[in-house]
Formats: structure tokens, C-alpha cells, sequence
């Protein structure tokens, strides 16, 4: 009888203590909240750990907040739908709006995050800015924990008050807001004063593009393929569709993200031109199978994505890297979408009818920009194949 | 539900406990037992809903089973019929695609092949009643209740990865009066067994996990060091991971008062491969102890037999972790292992340094695992490869200045897999061998342990530490047998 009063008494220190700790963490982790997911009425305003937290941040707040209009895609996304507060254009169609763009999210991250948007932010018109290396299945991990938070948005806000991770990150927030700058605004675009591409400011705009180029050479398209491990990016996509064709009282507008014809350089080393336009193929007969919907490409080779670069010189008009375009492009997407205001060759309305007149069209354009290319492809192909 | 989650340590143990200890108050004790099998299900179920039904049907014909072989003449006849049934449901989910695979090898027309997703723990409730089927054929077992004999198939603490537990030492313990009464001291070690398990699991075997995968998933002409790399860190991954699941499994049993058996008891500090199976799931080598090698024989044949009875055992032992040849090959080297030992022993030698014994059985249980961890043969072949320096010898880049790396054919200057991961797991590495060669078992820390203060530092330490580095959720190895 005593053992068990002094085992008790231990029972109940143990899980005081127990308590006590856990609780501790989780106020440091929410008061200083390093990935801005739980309240924004404390101290550290800048939050430079956002910077490589977006998926949590951004799936809390698709998850809290409501939005007329959600732009969903990758990094792409991210970069050219980035309209400020006020733009007069966008309030048109979008009294509040949400850039839920993830930086290289394949298919399956973008239908989860789709499918958050839809239960929880109610809006009223979703943009889906499509990419092809989206389509690497083997760059999709099932296992990956972080799908949790696009699929469990309320156990990660719990889980992640009790994180070592958290309370390390909370620690280098206290370190770096001083130092660094959260690049993301409040909308979720870019915030293109504080992002990283300014890092790279002095080294050159021809040796940006040639490293953006390695990374897509070497990461994006390396051992691309539609099938891997069970995985089919393909049955992802159609599941896109399908969530699409549920939601009757949404406007969905799909559309190709435009990206300097450089890339579609290596795209031709990697997968082979013939299979960017299979690709592309399959998107508009899916696209027309399982929604009877046009939607618009606007990469490929037109007036933005063939803009020259210029060595020596430090910025692009239309690009900020070969990826990725800048805002202004973003603009002419939706007038495009939006207005059907044609600027140049820039966008075209794809189905079934005009993608073979359209793919044609595109190998002369392209035979075009090669022949007065030589060079500059040469370069390329060198910088991709032989430098380390 | 994984006991490495919030969910399961923070909702379903505090629920199912509060409820089940309400319900002895309140004199209800058969509902509490009820409660326990209800909690057990959803547990079961919550991970996937659709092999609730699986498991309900076997639980409800081996339990008929077992009333017909102790109440009716024709025992053979059921005995048959329920190890029949159970091995045919084995079979089916866990050997079909195997098989098939390797007739398809000498077929025109091909088997078409299942892909099925092997139901949890499938191995373990089916290895659990067939034992029980036996004990009823040896008139072993006395009427039991229904909902006894779920509890005793779906106890969550042990449905999943065992320890394989016999009915004569659960079914007591669930009709015990005195079982009833809520125990601190229970509650106290199992919460301290709970801990050094997700210890185990969450710290040592998770980071381990990391050099483990990275090597084995980059086998190709891998260098002698990051072969051992990858290979000790498996061997100690798979450790601390599947004694892991079992101290918490011990620990979850003593809330409520039931003393599951122990499955490991510091098996890498034996001198023999005899000691350390008797050491390492202990429960499935007892299984396999009584329910294979003895109807084989046992020992009280031939020494050819003998040997053969061993072989097979252990053979058996490796098919039951999966169906694939690694394993076979994996159960077949341990075989070989107890023979040769066995031999060894007949003819009198004995190695009188203890370090260098234990050393041995270590090295030897490190290279059969390299078939139980690696993804094909080939792999496997190539680890080894590496492990016996038959690919290169890596050495770190620094050593560029003083070496003359084109005079030494199998030196290559380059990176480790610690460089390419975070040299700090090569840490958990270290701290790895010094607990399981330096450390007490978790038994001996459960009969050592006093309510005192320095006890409860350490059990806030290893709680909490593991606690807050839960968001890295991975599945037991063990799930997947």
C-alpha cells in the first residue's frame, strides 16, 4: 500500500513534468511561430524560415483563410501571379486573392492542395498554371510526411507546436530576422524584392540562365518518367479533372506556364522533343475528355518566351531566369484567359481540333529559332554535359 | 495506428485507458474487457478499414476451430482443416505474387500476379492461432469466452508485431480478478518501458534508418567503408526498431496490468548464434522451436537429421519474414550458422576470449542481415562486395595531397555516405553500438527501476526527446512481415 502511494506520487510528477515541458515548447513554437502558421499577433513579423517552409505555410493558410480566387501550380505560379493589393486589373474578377503555388510541386501536391482549397477557402475561381516536369513520377514519394499537411491541416497545426524542428527554427528566426528577409508576401507570390534571384544580382543573366538550366538538366528530368513504384502521375492528373468536374459553381482556368524555349533544350536532351509534344497531346485530349474544356498554352516559342539574352546585362524584360517569368507576363496570362486579349503569338486556346495544326506550327517556329541559335545551344549543351 | 504517433500516444492510449479502468470502477468488468477488444479493432482498423473483416472472419474460425478440437473425436480432422485455413489465408496475401513470379519463370502463359497490400500484422495473428490450435489438439486450453479469445488475437499492444504470445499466458491474466485493480507501479514501468521503446524507435532507429537506406539504395561498386556503414547501421536500425516496438508493446501491456512476454534481451551480447535466437524475437523462435523444429524431431535424432531439422527451421524462420528469396537465402545462412555452431560445439573447440565471441556472432549476424535489408540478391552480392573490399577502398578527398591514388589499384579518393547525408548520423552509428553492446536491456532497466528522482529525469528525457521529434513519422520495420 505504501509502494503504491510513492509509485503514484511518481506517476503524477512524471506526467506533470511531462506537461509542463511539452508545454513550454509548444508557447515558444507558437509565440515565435517560425513557418507563420498560427498567429500573426506577435512579435518576429519576418519570418525567413517561410522561405523553406512554404508547403506548411501555405496549406495553413488555404486552410484558415477564404479567397475569391486561388492560383495553384508551382513555382511558376508563384513568380508570375503576383499582383499587388490593389492592382486594378485583378480586383475585376478577384476581390481577395491567394497564390498557393508551391515551388516544384508535381501532380499529386497539386491535386491535394486543390482539394484543401475547395473545402476550406470556398473560392470562385481556381487558375491552374500547368508544367510538365510536374509529371515526374520519380519525384513522387507516397511516404513523404509532408503530404500531412495537405491532408491533415488540423493535426499538423497541433503536431507541429511539439517539434524539435519547430523550436530549432523558432531559434533561427530570433537569429535571422535581422539578417534575411521571409521573400513571400502576404498573397503567397513572390515578393520580389527580398527573393532569392537577387542573390544571384552581378554573376550575369546568361550564367542564371546556364545554372537554371543544370538544375532542370540534372533534377527535374533526370529518370523523368509517368510510371514509378505504383505511382501513375497520369491516374493524379485525371483525379485533377475529375474534382474539377465535381465542383459545378467554381471557374477553373488551365493553362501551360510559359518558360524561355532554352529549357525545351534540355527537355529534347532529357525526354526527346517528340515526348513534350505527346505530352502535350495527352493534356488536351484528357482536358477534353473529362471536362469538354479549351485551355491555353502559353509556352513554347512566341514573342516572350524567345526573348533574347543579352550577356553583360543583369535583368530580363519579360524572364527572371529561364523558368521563371515575371509578373508582367502574369498579367497578359489572365487578360488572355480572362478578356481573350491576344498579345502577339503569346497564348493560344487549345482542344482537340488545333493541337496537331498547332504542334506543326510550333516544330517551324522552332526550326526557325534554332537556326539562329547555333551558337548559343552549343553553349548550352556544353555547360550541361561537361560542367561539373 | 503506429505507436510513434500523437494520435495513438496522445488520443487513443489516454482514451482507451481512462474508459477501460471507469469501466472496472463501475463493476463492469466484462464490458471492460469488451472495450478492450472494441479499442483494439479501431486500432486494427484505422489503418486500413477494409482488412477489419480479415482479421474478424480468422479470429471467428479459428475460435470454432479450437471448440471443436477440444469438444468433438475427429481433432486430426479440425487440427488440419484450421492450419489449412490459416496458412491458405498467409498464402494468399503474403506468398501468391512470389510464387507466381517464380513458375511464371518456366510458364508460356504467365499467372497473373495479385499486387496485393499484405494485410498488418498478418503474420503474427496467424502464427498466434495456429499455436493455439495446437495447444487445443494437446488438450492445452479450456473453454474460453469469445470475447477472451479476441482479446487474447487483437490486444493492440501486441496484435501487429507481436511478441507471438500463447493463449495460456495471456487468457489468465485477462480473467484475473486481481488484474482488475488499477496498479501505479504498472502504470509507472510501463510508462518508463513505453519510453525507452519510442526511444529507441523515434532516435536511434529512424536516424540509423537514414545511412541504412542511403547505402543500400546506391549499391553499385559501393566502397568497403560505406558497405560496413550501410550494413551495421541496418543491423542496428532493425534492433532498436523491432525491440523498440516490443518494449513499448511490454510497456502498453502494463497499463493494464497484463505482463506480455519479453521478444529481445540484449541479443548482441551473446558469444554464440544458438544464444542470440534465443535472445532476438524471442517469441517467433519460440514458435518455431514448438511448433516446427520439434514435430520435426528436435534433437532426438540422427545428428544428420538434427542438422537438417535446424536447417529447415530457420529456413521456414526466413520465408515467415517474406516472401522473396533474400529472405530465404537470410533464413538458410542462419541455418548454416547454428549447424556449423552445433558442430563446433560436438567437437569440443571453444574460443575462451569473450570480446572476440561475441565479436564473431555479431560480424555474422551483420552479414546474414544484408540479405534480410538489401532489395534483390544482386544488391545484397554487391554490399558484400564492398564489405569485403572486393569494390574499392574509399578514402576521404583530404587525403588527395598524400596519397598517389593511381598507385594503389583499389584506393579512390571521394565522399562517404556520412558526407552525403550529415556526418552527425555517423554519431547515432556510435551511440548505437555503445547501447547495444555497453547498454542493460530493456528487462533488466524494467526489474532495476525505482520511483525515485533520477529515474524520473530520465524517463522525462527519453519521452519527451522522442515526443518532439515525432513529425518524422516511419512505419516499424516489422510492419511489413
Amino acid at each position: 500500500m505504501i509502494d503504491e502511494k510513492i509509485y503514484r506520487n511518481f506517476v503524477i510528477r512524471l506526467l506533470l513534468l511531462v506537461i509542463l515541458i511539452l508545454m513550454i515548447i509548444g508557447f515558444i513554437n507558437y509565440y515565435f511561430d517560425p513557418y507563420g502558421i498560427y498567429s500573426d499577433q506577435f512579435l518576429n513579423q519576418n519570418k525567413p524560415m517561410i522561405n523553406t517552409h512554404t508547403r506548411i505555410h501555405k496549406t495553413q493558410k488555404i486552410y484558415l483563410n477564404q479567397y475569391d480566387c486561388v492560383f495553384i501550380g508551382t513555382s511558376r505560379v508563384e513568380g508570375s501571379m503576383a499582383f499587388d493589393k490593389d492592382d486594378s486589373f485583378l480586383k475585376k474578377y478577384c476581390a481577395t486573392y491567394y497564390n498557393a503555388g508551391l515551388s516544384a510541386a508535381n501532380v499529386l501536391e497539386v491535386y491535394l492542395m486543390l482539394k484543401l482549397a475547395l473545402k476550406y477557402s470556398k473560392p470562385k475561381k481556381i487558375f491552374y498554371g500547368i508544367d510538365l516536369f510536374q509529371f515526374n513520377a520519380s519525384k513522387i514519394d507516397l511516404n513523404n510526411s509532408n503530404l500531412n499537411y495537405f491532408q491533415k491541416p488540423f493535426y499538423t497545426r497541433i503536431t507541429h507546436l511539439f517539434s524539435y524542428d519547430v523550436l530549432k527554427d523558432a531559434y533561427k528566426t530570433i537569429d535571422l530576422s535581422k539578417k534575411e528577409q521571409n521573400f513571400y508576401n502576404d498573397n503567397g507570390s513572390w515578393d520580389i524584392e527580398q527573393n532569392y534571384f537577387f542573390k544571384f544580382r552581378g554573376i550575369g543573366i546568361d550564367k542564371i540562365f546556364l545554372l537554371t538550366e543544370k538544375a532542370f538538366y540534372e533534377n527535374f528530368y533526370y529518370n523523368f518518367k509517368y510510371n514509378n513504384n505504383n505511382i501513375d502521375v497520369w491516374y493524379h492528373f485525371i483525379d485533377i479533372l475529375k474534382l474539377i468536374k465535381e465542383k459545378k459553381d467554381v471557374e477553373f482556368y488551365l493553362y501551360i506556364n510559359p518558360y524561355h524555349v532554352r529549357i525545351i533544350e534540355v527537355e529534347e536532351m532529357r525526354l526527346g522533343y517528340k515526348n513534350l509534344e505527346d505530352w502535350k497531346k495527352r493534356l488536351v485530349l484528357e482536358i477534353y475528355k473529362n471536362l469538354q474544356m479549351p485551355f491555353y498554352d502559353f509556352s513554347g516559342y512566341n514573342f516572350i518566351t524567345t526573348e533574347e539574352i543579352i550577356k553583360d546585362k543583369n535583368s530580363l524584360e519579360y524572364f527572371y531566369d529561364p523558368s521563371h517569368v515575371k509578373k508582367i507576363v502574369g498579367k497578359y496570362i489572365l487578360e488572355k484567359i480572362l478578356e481573350n486579349k491576344q498579345r502577339g503569338d503569346f497564348g493560344i486556346k487549345l482542344d482537340i481540333h488545333n493541337i496537331q495544326e498547332y504542334l506543326e506550327d510550333q516544330r517551324i517556329k522552332q526550326k526557325r529559332w534554332r537556326e539562329k541559335h547555333t551558337k548559343e545551344i552549343q553553349e548550352i549543351k556544353e555547360f550541361l554535359l561537361n560542367h561539373p | 495506428m503506429l505507436f510513434n504517433s500523437f494520435e495513438f500516444i496522445f488520443l487513443f492510449v489516454p482514451i482507451v485507458f481512462f474508459v477501460y479502468y471507469l469501466l472496472v470502477y463501475l463493476n463492469y468488468f466484462r464490458v471492460s474487457r469488451i472495450w478492450l477488444v472494441i479499442a483494439s479493432l479501431f486500432f486494427y482498423s484505422y489503418w486500413k478499414l477494409e482488412y477489419l473483416p480479415l482479421i474478424l472472419t480468422s479470429i471467428i474460425i479459428n475460435f470454432l476451430l479450437g471448440f471443436l478440437i477440444s469438444n468433438y473425436q475427429q481433432k486430426k480432422i479440425f487440427l488440419f482443416l484450421g492450419i489449412a485455413f490459416n496458412l491458405v489465408i498467409l498464402g494468399y496475401y503474403k506468398y501468391y505474387d512470389f510464387i507466381a513470379e517464380n513458375i511464371n519463370l518456366f510458364l508460356e502463359h504467365k499467372l497473373p500476379l495479385l499486387h496485393l497490400v499484405l494485410p498488418l500484422g498478418i503474420s503474427f495473428f496467424t502464427f498466434q492461432q495456429i499455436a493455439y490450435l495446437v495447444d487445443s489438439y494437446k488438450g492445452e486450453t479450456k473453454e474460453y469466452n469469445f470475447f477472451d479469445y479476441c482479446l487474447f488475437v487483437t490486444f493492440f499492444p501486441q496484435l501487429i508485431a507481436g511478441p507471438i504470445v500463447h493463449h495460456k499466458e495471456m487468457m489468465p491474466q485477462f480473467e484475473s480478478k486481481e488484474n482488475l485493480k488499477i496498479s501505479y507501479k504498472n502504470i509507472s514501468t510501463g510508462f518508463f518501458l513505453f519510453s525507452i521503446g519510442l526511444y529507441k524507435k523515434v532516435i536511434l532507429a529512424d536516424n540509423l534508418g537514414v545511412i541504412a537506406d542511403f547505402g543500400y539504395s546506391n549499391t553499385q561498386n559501393i566502397s568497403l567503408i560505406d558497405a560496413w556503414l550501410a550494413s551495421l547501421s541496418f543491423t542496428l536500425q532493425v534492433y532498436f526498431d523491432f525491440s523498440g516496438y516490443s518494449d513499448m508493446a511490454v510497456g502498453l501491456g502494463r497499463l493494464f496490468n497484463i505482463h506480455i512476454v519479453w521478444n529481445f534481451d540484449a541479443p548482441f551480447k551473446t558469444e554464440n548464434i544458438q544464444e542470440l535466437w534465443k535472445k532476438w524475437h524471442i517469441t517467433l523462435s519460440r514458435f518455431l522451436r514448438d511448433y516446427v523444429y520439434i514435430p520435426l524431431g528436435g534433437s532426438k535424432v540422427s545428428p544428420l537429421r538434427n542438422h537438417f531439422n535446424l536447417f529447415a527451421t530457420f529456413v521456414i524462420g526466413g520465408i515467415w519474414h517474406g516472401a522473396g528469396w533474400t529472405y530465404i537465402i537470410w533464413g538458410a545462412m542462419n541455418g548454416i550458422g547454428l549447424i556449423i555452431h552445433k558442430i563446433w560445439q560436438e567437437l569440443g573447440f571453444v574460443l575462451k576470449n569473450k570480446i572476440l565471441t561475441i565479436f564473431i556472432n555479431f560480424m555474422f549476424f551483420n552479414i546474414t542481415a544484408v540479405f534480410f535489408r538489401a532489395n534483390s540478391v544482386r544488391d545484397a552480392v554487391e554490399i558484400l562486395k564492398g564489405m569485403f573490399g572486393f569494390n574499392s577502398i574509399l578514402l576521404p578527398e583530404f587525403l588527395k595531397n598524400y596519397l598517389q591514388a593511381s598507385s594503389f589499384q583499389f584506393v579512390k579518393l571521394g565522399s562517404y555516405i556520412l558526407n552525403n547525408i550529415h556526418a552527425d548520423y555517423g554519431l547515432y552509428l556510435l551511440f548505437g553500438l555503445l547501447v547495444a553492446f555497453l547498454g542493460k536491456s530493456s528487462k533488466s532497466l524494467a526489474e532495476d527501476f525505482k520511483p525515485n528522482f533520477i529515474y524520473l529525469i530520465f524517463i522525462v528525457f527519453l519521452f519527451v526527446t522522442s515526443v518532439i521529434n515525432l513529425l518524422k513519422v516511419s512505419k516499424f520495420l516489422y510492419f511489413n512481415f
